[in-house]
């Protein structure tokens, strides 16, 4: 491995969220990257304050009272770079997630090819597709033009033409994007990026500088056959950290300290996610998932190919969207017994109102962790809905957010993980719990090494590894047999049944032997695992086998479904896990 | 340590930005008095274009040909059968304008008119004096009013007589609040648990409803109503806060303006209520980081709509009955009893007086 940059051995991360702010000191400490201190506050980019500085102020000063360390001398100014007798910094990132929902309109050749690939590439930043149109689009130009300006788009985002490819067609569609720019006051004209056929990005320049912003990413579809979006969604993320620099003073004066651009969390944590998955199982991938106040990022990678998405649902503003979008039925199967249906749904409403609140109570804390359950549910349906989810399952699943890493218990988190993802085969699940995933991805580019240290230090939560089950079998029938042999030599056999979830002791850091003896109607990922003997890892909540199968099917009868509810929750909360 | 701050306070001096969607006329100066009804600013939007395309049209071999018959220019104003491009000569082709309208580009043969536009106005809202304009776009107007902020709107806009009808606190409207005297008036009260109730409001017609809540159920039923609501406090069957309550009981019968529009993101505006208030002579101080001695409303189960003040920021983070560790305070309640609750759950209302 190669040595640590000795001009940067102190580094400062900001992640600027729409509710909390975050500073992250990383520090070399033995000749490695590791993550010292982290200071988090609510963010002040809204009223009264609407300042985001002095919520980073904050944080910074959270930071110099954890760590004893001077970050900014007398006037408060960061200390940048860091001086010899180690007060300050010697290089500072930024990630961010603050910033309106973009209304963002595409406009592609063919609605199955160009339009397709570009509405992906839109899904990646924080927005939604408000017009989108190809040359098949079956409205009059004039609607075309009507409904495009109506939307009023915060952002153009055109693609197509392989390169060296069509010309004529793309040229008769960005006249048309030409004449909608047009009708818009002139300061008002969202930019337009360009995405398609690079030879002609030099005549597009010349048409649309005249009326806005025109930028370029790499072509997304340089040939039929084949997409890449992975350099395009940097090249898109430049773009977007601009619109958001300029509509925000605070954001800019901080940017002009950080090292490198700023860069959306979304696409910092894919950069993570992507890296991650070309050094693990190349059969199975890894799943990413943020879930922020406004919007979601999830990123699945396997083998380097990654799909990311940014969905409009979230913890807090983004909470509403869920909401709006989800039957109440559907979160309230989740609730424990005592639930009164009426005030729970109050107080979900009121944390859209409120985002930030927390539940004082156990009653509203399994109210907030069964809608979580379900917002999970949503996210996963909406991957499988875009092709987006890994057929094996996910060798690793990483969970990031402060909803998703900080509102319970870990083994009240770990059930609502299991609940809401469901995931299939084997998978270790990992709690993000400082929310470091993405400042790692941004941090990326310029100290590559820094990610790799801190990602083998304990930054992170091992919660469990889970042993999922998939297929019919009566419930009480024997699922598996088990045998799990500790580093020490001792066996331990297992027997679990089906519909039932088993607790195998494993600590964090402990490897061991598995081996499993599962029942004919039942798998465990479509790879050959049965009767085989495999290594796994323990995590927080040990080794868990879930054979409730999938997807998980709840009662329709209240009382048996919250009997059972009650019985999955006792059996991963064992009352000691010994060997 | 900050956390949500909401206005509720007997006299502010404020300033509201008012600004047009899009680019405008501003009506107003700087230093004019403006009523809440009165036009401040005013622009054009345009709602539907015509794209003729000359080459096709007319079967021209390109667009510079087009070019040459095209009569018009750009922000040429065109009347009905106005000709945009003829071929001349004998048998001479032409192209009309399909309706009246804008010139707005000519481009590779193309001509793009705008053909209809729909006026937009933009009411004052507030009355009082307008500080600054913005150029194309508005201006800021200067209030000073009693100013109670709300947690939720239902998006409507109105304003009228306010008829508080808190007897106590708890009490929930009913049909019998609603005689011919609350005709046009802006009426509050603790909260409303009854759809029936809306409907009643509407048929009547009320000027508005200031309720401290609603049950989310009733969040739809409040959304379709042609009348403004805002809601203290949120979504719940709790009472209105005590702060906004004293208010709304010291202003009944003077003139409100009720802005129940839903927090936008771009805004940021929050729903509210104003009404004229001189200022007093008190001293009032801005503290929006949670201080011992401020005063707090908490929004969040089991003390929602409760107030009180701020004994102590607990240090560290505190462990709640649920297993969660979190930063919280030790409030004083308005009845005397204490209680610790999560700087999350607390909303810092108004500002403290200074000592």
């Amino acid at each position: 491995m190669s040595a640590v940059n000795q001009e940067a051995l102190t580094v400062l991360a900001l992640n600027l969220g729409t509710v909390h702010t975050q500073a992250l000191l990383f520090e070399v400490v033995d000749g490695a990257y590791h993550l010292i201190a982290a200071g988090t506050t609510p963010s002040t980019i809204e009223a009264p304050l609407s300042d985001i500085t002095v919520g980073v102020f904050d944080a910074i000063c959270q930071l110099q009272t954890l760590t004893g360390r001077i970050l900014l001398d007398p006037h408060n100014n960061l200390i940048l770079p860091g001086q010899v007798g180690g007060e300050g910094v010697d290089r500072m990132f930024i990630t961010y997630s603050i910033g309106k929902q973009l209304k963002i309109a595409t406009f592609g050749l063919m609605n199955d090819v160009s339009l397709l690939s570009i509405n992906k590439l839109a899904a990646t930043v924080p927005g939604r597709v408000v017009e989108s149109i190809s040359l098949n689009d079956p409205r009059p130009l004039q609607q075309q033009i009507d409904d495009t300006v109506q939307a009023y788009p915060d952002l153009i985002l055109f693609a197509g033409g392989t390169d060296r490819g069509a010309a004529r067609s793309m040229k008769k569609m960005a006249d048309l994007i030409a004449a909608i720019l047009q009708l818009f006051p002139r300061n008002e004209r969202p930019p337009v990026v360009y995405s398609g056929n690079q030879l002609l990005i030099k005549p597009f320049k010349d048409l649309f500088g005249l009326y806005s912003q025109f930028s370029t990413t790499a072509n997304i579809r340089p040939d039929m056959d084949n997409e890449f979006l992975d350099q395009a969604t940097e090249d898109l993320a430049k773009v977007v950290t601009s619109l958001r620099t300029d509509e925000n003073d605070g954001f800019k004066r901080l940017a002009l300290l950080s090292n490198d651009s700023p860069c959306p969390s979304a696409v910092a944590l894919g950069r993570m996610t992507r890296f991650l998955s070309k050094v693990g199982d190349p059969e199975k991938g890894i799943l990413s998932i943020d879930l922020g106040a406004t919007s979601t990022t999830v990123a699945s990678a396997v083998a380097g190919d990654l799909n990311l998405h940014v969905l409009p649902v979230g913890s807090a503003q983004g909470f509403a969207t869920f909401l709006k979008s989800t039957p109440f039925s559907d979160i309230a199967q989740w609730f424990p017994t005592g639930i009164n249906p009426e005030d729970a749904l109050d107080q979900l409403w009121q944390k859209t109102l409120f985002p930030a609140s927390i539940p004082m109570t156990p009653e509203g804390l399994s109210v907030e962790l069964a809608a979580y359950r379900q917002l999970l549910r949503f996210i996963m349906r909406e991957l499988a809905a875009r092709g987006s989810l890994a057929e094996n399952g996910y060798e690793t699943i990483l969970c990031s957010g402060s909803a998703l890493t900080q509102v319970a218990a870990p083994n009240q988190l770990l059930m609502m993980l299991l609940d809401g993802l469901q995931p299939k085969g084997i998978s270790t699940i990992i709690l993000d719990s400082h929310s470091i995933l993405s400042a790692l991805g941004t941090i990326a580019r310029t100290l590559p090494l820094l990610p790799v240290q801190v990602l083998e230090s304990t930054a992170f939560i091992n919660l469990a590894t889970v042993v999922s089950t998939e297929g019919l079998l009566r419930a009480g029938a024997l699922a598996l047999h088990t045998e799990l042999q500790y580093s020490d030599g001792k066996v331990l056999e297992f027997e679990v049944k089906q519909g039932s979830i088993a607790v195998l002791p494993l600590k964090s850091g402990e490897s061991a032997i598995l081996e499993l003896h599962i029942n004919h109607s039942l798998q465990v990922e479509s790879l050959a695992l049965a009767d085989t003997r495999f290594k796994v890892k323990g995590g927080l909540c040990g080794l868990v086998i879930d054979a409730r199968g999938r997807p998980i099917k709840l009662p329709m009868n209240p009382r048996i479904r919250e009997e059972l509810l009650a019985r999955w929750n006792s059996m991963l909360n064992p009352d000691e896990l010994v060997r | 340590m900050y956390t949500t701050f909401t206005q509720i306070t007997s006299a502010v001096h404020l300033r509201r930005t008012r600004i047009l969607p899009v680019a405008g006329t501003v009506l107003v100066r700087s230093g004019q008095k403006v009523n809440s009804d009165d036009v401040i600013a005013e622009a054009f939007v345009p709602t539907h274009h015509e794209l003729i395309d000359v080459v096709r049209v007319l079967g021209l071999p390109g667009p510079k040909a087009a070019d040459e018959l095209i009569q018009r220019k750009v922000g040429e104003t065109l009347s009905e059968h106005d000709i945009i491009a003829e071929t001349g000569g004998l048998f001479s082709r032409l192209i009309r304008t399909p309706a009246p309208g804008k010139i707005i580009s000519i481009h590779d043969g193309q001509v793009l008119i705008q053909t209809e536009t729909k006026k937009i106005s933009l009411p004052a809202k507030y009355s009082g004096v307008i500080a600054e304009t913005i150029t194309d776009r508005g201006a800021v107007i200067e209030v000073t009013a009693a100013l109670i902020q709300g947690a939720w709107g239902n998006g409507k806009y109105a304003s009228g007589t306010l008829l508080t009808k808190v007897g106590e606190k708890t009490s929930a409207l009913s049909s019998a609040d609603f005689d011919i005297t609350a005709r046009g008036s802006i009426i509050a009260s603790a909260n409303c648990t009854n759809a029936d109730i809306f409907e009643i409001a509407a048929a009547l017609p009320v000027g508005g409803l200031i309720l401290g809540t609603i049950p989310s159920s009733l969040r739809a039923t409040a959304l379709s109503q042609p009348y403004p609501i805002l809601l203290t406090d949120g979504f719940g069957k709790s009472s209105m806060n005590s702060a906004a309550l004293k208010i709304l009981s010291m202003y009944n019968n003077h003139e409100v303006v009720l802005d129940a529009c839903m927090e936008n993101e771009v805004s940021r505006q929050r729903p509210e209520a104003l009404i004229s208030a001189p200022l007093d002579n008190k001293v009032e101080q801005v503290q929006f980081s949670v201080t011992a001695g401020q005063l707090v409303r908490i929004h969040a189960a089991p003390f929602m709509g409760q107030t009180g003040s701020i004994e102590k920021v607990l240090p560290g983070l505190t462990s709640f009955p649920n297993g969660m560790r979190v930063c919280a305070a030790r409030i004083i309640m308005d009845n005397k009893e204490r209680k610790t609750i999560p700087i999350f759950d607390l909303d810092v209302i108004g500002f403290t007086q200074s000592s």
